[in-house]
């Protein structure tokens, strides 16, 4: 499921954008052009919207918040109708993304493709650099490189 | 541990490329589509009837040598350029 923008307006998604990117406020603000009192007022409406996109993600597929990381797009959680544990990704070019983490059958899957595209997508966000073994991976496995390395920054 | 977008057990919803397209029969009769029918037979009837004028050799074009030879490199390198330009667009439909 996605929602696409996690409702935050082009403007927001820029600033969280170069929030993300290690950017402070002042420096954001003069990027854009406004005051560093602007871009903190903006944070405060981005942070909400955000965490409204991703209770909203939790409420849909009926998963139990665990951490929210509000910087990076990423909410651990826990879904107990399957007994997984879960993670909801928040980003530019995909949106916001629930994943499941449990083995993944990627071999029998018709989707691999357009999961390995949306991978690629959040990993080329996220400033991670893709090896020549990455490529071998199937997007089960890359997903867990791309979070799991997501979690520890 | 792994990650997928889709619970276990759940069914997978069909890929987009594999929805049934409906395609409006009028939208085929555009510009574009009439001009290239058109300079299709216009190069099939240059083929047919303009084959022995165009060249001084009186040899029919099929006896020429080496026609045969590059008549399937020419088929060989179409079909290839097929292949590729759908799988293209496939990628392109998928992002």
């Amino acid at each position: 499921m996605t929602f696409r923008a996690g409702y935050l307006t082009r403007r927001e998604m820029d600033i969280w954008s170069l929030r993300r990117h290690r950017n402070t406020q002042s420096e954001i603000g003069r990027i854009l052009g406004v005051s560093r009192q602007a871009i903190n007022k903006v944070y405060r409406i981005i942070d909400q919207k955000v965490e409204q996109a991703f209770m909203e993600a939790a409420d849909a597929n009926h998963l139990e918040p665990r951490t929210v990381n509000l910087v990076e797009g990423i909410m651990e959680a826990y879904s107990p109708a399957y007994k997984l544990p879960v993670i909801v990704s928040f980003s530019r070019a995909n949106g916001v993304k629930v994943w499941y983490l449990y083995e993944g059958k990627c071999y029998e899957c018709h989707l691999e493709g357009s999961c390995r595209k949306t991978l690629e997508d959040e990993a080329e966000e996220r400033g991670i650099s893709l090896t020549a073994m990455d490529e071998l991976r199937t997007p089960a496995q890359l997903a867990s490189r791309i979070f799991g390395e997501g979690e520890g920054t | 541990m792994n990650a997928c977008p889709f619970p276990p057990g759940e069914p997978k919803p069909e890929a987009m490329e594999h929805a049934p397209r409906r395609i409006n029969p009028r939208a085929l009769l555009n510009r574009r589509s009439l001009a290239l029918t058109l300079a299709f037979f216009a190069l099939v009837a240059l083929y047919v009837y303009g084959s022995p004028g165009m060249s001084s050799n009186t040899e029919s074009l099929l006896n020429q040598k080496n026609f045969v030879i590059s008549l399937s490199l020419y088929t060989y390198v179409s079909v290839m350029l097929t292949h590729f330009i759908k799988l293209y667009k496939k990628k392109q439909k998928i992002r």
